[in-house]
């Protein structure tokens, strides 16, 4: 609670600060739980087709945590990564896909989004300029998001949208268009490479 | 007095080191490092998580024309690979079922090319059976360039495996520095990988003989996430446990000539085995702890623009 309310009013650029409203189930969705699988996902945006607000909200409360963090992976700027969820979620509000596997598709689009606005965004103000509100509260965590931000950008983003995002390989394999076996192989590196940076290179 | 101490502590250090090495031993014993038939499949399952719909993979179906191979990896094993072609690789396959109700297998395949035309992917659905869905992906290097290169590593006494599904030939090394070499000379072709991860790749089963890489015909399988990072941790353990003993014979030895004033050794001797002896870290686990939530603020921009819409 204390982690997201700090978030709040430093990160808010246009300073709304009103009324706040935390979601009581924010931490659950910290722990990075996927609350929303592709049938769930679907029967929403059939909802969401006809109008109902409801329906993004419920899609929102399920996706938005590893969504942001997908565009925080990109980015490395919260108030970008909260721009590309802003951006993504409109949209989808706007033209509600008719897919297969929305989920993938969600992470696609999340993925693009966040790439094109780091291309209209190169010199937005980094994360490091907002002090300790970038940091996790745990040192373990952030031992392993050092990890990450130390992976070439293909393998973090291969390891994030599998882990983070809950996609599974050949889902990745078509978001990232790389083949299957690449994206097994880059999956495999990263984690050895953050065993390494994480242990030291004991073996 | 500060004999017997050194003494004492000799010998603390001593049974400590032994009790590292034997837990060390015994839990290494508990790794689940060999893979029995009955669990390989969940844990190729978990691994490479297959999933059984394939729609997306209809796309390049040949219209008419069809040969008659179902595995087309077989049949160019067996008459030699075209120049265009980098591999082909079968991906899966799953029941069907006709309107009328027959039901019949459809097989699916990657099919690497070097030249994506119309033509050799024409040429590719020619040979594959009615019921074959192919999918092509653009690749540097044809099967021929790389058996030879896989060739030529085989003759070096290097481990290196085609892969199946890949334009890669991957070589498993103990120190892959050592071998930084061969990812150069051949371009990326060659990716060089730790011997732990050796027959963690599913493709490496040489089932149809076709690729030239081993052929047991067993796919192994790592070990589950986690496992492996703790037999490198205990094996650290068993090497500190190792040092621990010696150190502690020399204290003893030391304190009974009693030729020398002994200082107490640092437990922080081991502080690097220490460092290594931590919590089994189930690194993906902490990768999801890392997702993090956008402010609470963002929502309600959101579903206050669409309110204004």
């Amino acid at each position: 609670m204390r982690f997201l309310l700090k978030d709040t009013l430093i990160a808010n650029k246009t300073c709304h600060i009103g009324v706040i409203v935390i979601e009581a189930d924010a931490e659950e969705a910290l722990k990075g739980v996927i609350r929303m699988n592709d049938d769930k996902l679907r029967d929403a945006l059939v909802r969401l087709r006809s109008g109902d607000s409801e329906a993004l909200a419920e899609i929102y409360d399920g996706l938005s945590a590893p969504v942001f963090t997908v565009a925080l992976r990109i980015t490395k700027d919260r108030a970008l990564a909260e721009d590309v969820v802003q951006e993504l979620f409109i949209k989808l509000y706007r033209s509600p896909p008719e897919v297969k596997k929305p989920r993938a598709y969600i992470f696609q689009a999340a993925r693009n989004t966040a790439l094109d606005m780091l291309k209209r965004n190169p010199a937005h103000e980094s994360v490091e300029e907002h002090g300790d509100i970038a940091a996790p509260v745990r040192e373990d965590v952030s031992d392993v998001v050092a990890a990450l931000e130390a992976l070439p950008e293909q393998q973090r983003a291969i390891v994030t949208l599998h882990i983070n995002a809950g996609l599974k390989f050949r889902e990745i394999a078509e978001v990232t268009g790389d083949p299957l076996g690449t994206v097994l192989w880059r999956y495999r590196k990263a984690l050895s490479t953050m065993r390494e940076f994480l242990i030291g290179g004991a073996k | 007095m500060r004999i017997f101490a050194a003494m004492v502590t000799g010998v603390l250090l001593m049974t400590y080191g032994a009790t590292c090495v034997y837990a060390a031993e015994e839990l290494m014993q508990e790794v689940p490092y060999e893979n029995s038939a009955t669990s390989r499949a969940e844990e190729v399952e978990e691994i490479i998580e297959i999933d059984y719909d394939y729609p997306e993979y209809i796309e390049g179906r040949g219209q008419g024309g069809y040969g008659t191979e179902q595995i087309l990896e077989k049949y160019y094993g067996k008459n030699g690979y075209p120049d265009y072609i980098s591999y082909a690789f079968n991906s899966g396959s799953e029941w069907l079922s006709s309107e009328n109700g027959a039901d019949a297998v459809a097989w699916y395949h990657e099919v690497g090319l070097t030249d994506m035309s119309e033509e050799n992917q024409q040429a590719v659905l020619a040979v594959a059976a009615e019921n074959c869905y192919v999918r092509f992906y653009q690749c540097t290097w044809s099967y021929n360039e790389r058996k030879a290169v896989y060739d030529e590593l085989c003759a070096l006494g290097i481990n290196a495996v085609m892969g199946r599904n890949t334009e890669n030939i991957y070589v498993y090394v103990d120190d892959i520095d050592e071998y930084a070499e061969l990812e150069k000379r051949y371009g990326g072709m060659v990716v060089l990988s730790d011997e732990a991860f050796a027959g963690f790749d599913y493709t490496i089963t040489g089932e149809y003989g076709a690729t030239g890489a081993n052929t047991t015909g067993i796919a192994s399988v790592a070990p589950a996430e986690g496992t492996e990072y703790e037999a490198h941790t205990l094996m650290a353990k068993t090497d500190t446990g190792a040092q621990m003993l010696f150190a502690g014979a020399g204290v003893v030895a030391l304190a009974a000539l009693a030729f020398l004033a002994v200082r107490r050794p640092k437990l922080s001797a081991g502080a690097d085995g220490s460092a290594a002896i931590q919590q089994t870290i189930n690194i993906r686990e902490l990768i999801a702890d890392s997702t993090e939530a956008p402010s609470a603020e963002v929502k309600h921009r959101i579903m206050s623009s669409i309110d204004t819409e």
